[in-house]
């Protein structure tokens, strides 16, 4: 998988490549409009994203450029918050989705395989992980091929933790993917803790191993024991 | 005290005394000529008496001849002597003191010395001073009168364009952007007042403007570092092999980045909000916003036990949607983070009114500082008391009224609007 990273500032943009990197994503960056154009004209990508503020023009632009080449990539904008204008804009000339900054590494990560799986798969996709296989098309979730009933918030939390296996996810990510934006007036987090309660007794109950694991000071994380 | 009133009320004491004092003046002023026509009537009539005194055999000491009193008393030696003064006589008839003019002089009489008081009646001249006197005031009185009266008409006339500036004044407010416009005015002093006030209101508004705008540009410059804070401890977090201390302090740095991360995309939204950047309007239905907003904050419903009841008409209004989602999702998240576990909450949409209510523990502080910024239910909480802050500033720009109740363990948030 490929996938294009435009995006000006070199810090947070090296910070978004090693992290799909570690997912087994190659990735190239392109820091200003004319590479941006440049890149995404000459190679294919899975998926691109794109910041609109980039040095010598606006990442719509390049979004615009990519439709009318007719190109399969995903594109998703990363752009500062509340630019309500360009969220509207992007989406209606045709990106995919739309991610206010500054977000958590792992929702991105989250939001480049849910877009990947539409694109490539036409959301027919079984997500597998162990004993626990989910059924993406029927959103179902199985343990060792017996359906488990799972609430809508903890069906969230486990595609959230599978397409973030293996990374610690911090309490403030999960929180925010399950709360949205509006995770920004709460104060207490503390509601995640009764879902990933629920969640785990779910899976433990139905025979999966626990694979949630709390990591002392910094959040949770999804793996193998 | 207005100043018309002041300027009226120093201008009637100051006729006051001035009628008072030309009174005065003019009763002495009166009073002395008259008494210079009489003496020199007395004067006049001297040689007269002088020659009937002598035609007399004897003289009377006292003699009465219709309005003058003639007295003679013998003098033992002749001296020039000649005085006028004013004197009271006892009239018999009227039983009281009558003024006089009294002229006395001394004269020989049948070869004798003799002085000679002959005095004239002052009640007719008295009278005509009166007379005139009351004339002359009663005209200066009703001139007074009407000049004061008429300066009060013509002040009120005059000073209108300066109470018609006051009342801009007191219209002024930074949110409406406008600067005054006072009406033109032929007074040249009311003409200065309402261009300084014009200049300086439009020099405050744009300073105000360009504070906004430095806000918002700088929350929205904090974004870029923030966002490479966050993504950095992201990473550091997964590295593994870390000692306890290490881990506590990726910790303590996620969270403070997170917090400020809120807090500026709070102060970013009010500043945006201020600086009229959402107008976006268009018809919003209510009813499917809020069953939309209650079912994303599904996680936080009933992670808390939460029972909500939604009594929703359907009912839209002309919004921008952001604005929308952000006062209903605070108004919401307000009812549920104060909420008790396994409490309630309770979302009514009428016409032109919508309630949120919520089970919850009484108020700390006062209701009036519940829509403040960064005013907090209790100090110690982590919450950031902007929420409210959001809600009223929205409403401001809407004209929409935001009230606050509390009753029997229910707080209760209405926000009702006109149009």
């Amino acid at each position: 998988m490929k996938i294009l990273i435009i995006e000006d500032e070199p810090a947070l943009a090296s910070s978004i490549e090693q992290y799909l990197q570690q997912d087994g994503f190659l990735c190239e960056v392109a820091p200003t409009f004319d590479e941006a154009m440049l890149k995404s004209g000459a190679y294919e990508y899975d998926c691109i994203l794109v910041d609109i503020t980039l040095p010598g023009g606006s990442g719509l632009d390049v979004i615009q450029a990519l439709k009318k080449e007719h190109s399969k990539a995903g594109i998703i904008i990363i752009s500062a918050r509340h630019s309500l204008d360009d969220k509207i804009k992007g989406l209606e000339i045709g990106s995919d989705d739309y991610l206010a900054k500054p977000f958590h590494l792992s929702e991105l990560n989250a939001r480049i395989k849910a877009l990947l799986r539409r694109k490539q798969f036409n959301g027919e996709q079984h997500i597998e992980f162990h004993e626990i296989s989910v059924l993406m098309d029927k959103q179902e979730v199985q343990v060792n091929q017996h359906p488990l009933t799972l609430t809508r918030s903890e069906y969230r939390l486990l595609l959230y933790f599978l397409a973030n296996r293996n990374r610690v996810l911090s309490k403030e990510s999960i929180a925010e993917h399950l709360a949205g934006d509006q995770a920004d007036m709460l104060d207490s987090l503390d509601f995640i803790y009764s879902h990933i309660k629920n969640l785990r007794k779910k899976l433990v109950n139905a025979g999966a191993e626990d694979y949630i694991q709390a990591v002392y000071g910094m959040g949770y994380k999804f793996s193998s024991p | 005290m207005k100043l018309l009133q002041a300027t009226g009320r120093y201008y009637l004491l100051f006729s006051l005394f001035l009628f008072v004092l030309g009174g005065g003046i003019l009763y002495l002023a009166l009073s002395y000529f008259i008494d210079i026509e009489t003496d020199e009537r007395l004067l006049d009539t001297k040689p007269a008496l002088q020659f009937q005194l002598s035609a007399m055999d004897s003289l009377p000491s006292v003699l009465v001849i219709s309005d003058d009193v003639i007295e003679t008393t013998p003098l033992p030696e002749f001296t020039e002597y000649e005085h006028f003064s004013d004197t009271l006589v006892w009239d018999p008839i009227e039983k009281e003191f009558e003024p006089y003019r009294k002229f006395t002089y001394h004269d020989k009489i049948h070869g004798g010395p003799y002085r000679i008081a002959l005095s004239h009646t002052k009640l007719d001249s008295e009278a005509l001073v009166m007379t005139s006197l009351f004339a002359v005031l009663g005209i200066l009185l009703f001139l007074l009168l009407a000049i004061n009266l008429f300066n009060r008409y013509l002040s009120l006339r005059l000073w209108r364009p300066f109470y018609q500036t006051i009342e801009q004044i007191r219209g002024f407010a930074f949110d409406k952007g406008a600067p005054l416009s006072p009406p033109r005015t032929r007074i040249e002093e009311f003409e200065v007042l309402n261009r300084a006030l014009e200049l300086m209101t439009t020099k405050v508004l744009s300073d105000y403007r360009s504070l906004k705008q430095f806000t918002e540009n700088a929350s929205h410059e904090i974004q870029t570092p923030l966002a490479i804070i966050r993504s950095k401890i992201e990473l550091l977090m997964q590295q593994g092999g870390r000692n306890e201390n290490e881990r506590q302090a990726i910790q303590y740095i996620q969270e403070a980045a997170s917090r400020l991360s809120k807090l500026n995309t709070s102060l970013l939204l009010l500043a945006r909000i201020e600086n009229r950047q959402y107008s976006d309007t268009r018809e919003l239905n209510f009813k499917t916003l809020i069953e939309k907003k209650i079912d994303q904050l599904e996680p936080l419903i009933s992670s808390k036990n939460l029972t909500v009841q939604a009594q929703l008409a359907d009912v839209s209004q002309k919004m921008d949607p952001t604005l929308a989602e952000v006062l209903l999702s605070n108004l919401l998240i307000n009812a549920i983070k104060h909420n008790l576990p396994g409490g309630n909450i309770e979302a009514r949409l009428q016409e032109k009114k919508l309630s949120i209510r919520n089970t919850g523990k009484p108020l700390t502080g006062p209701s009036e500082d519940l829509f403040k910024r960064f005013r907090k239910g209790t100090d110690a909480s982590p919450s950031l008391g902007l929420g409210l802050a959001i809600v009223k500033e929205i409403c401001a720009i809407y004209g929409f009224e935001a009230k606050y109740a509390y009753q029997d363990n229910w707080h209760e948030l209405t926000i009702s609007w006109k149009n």
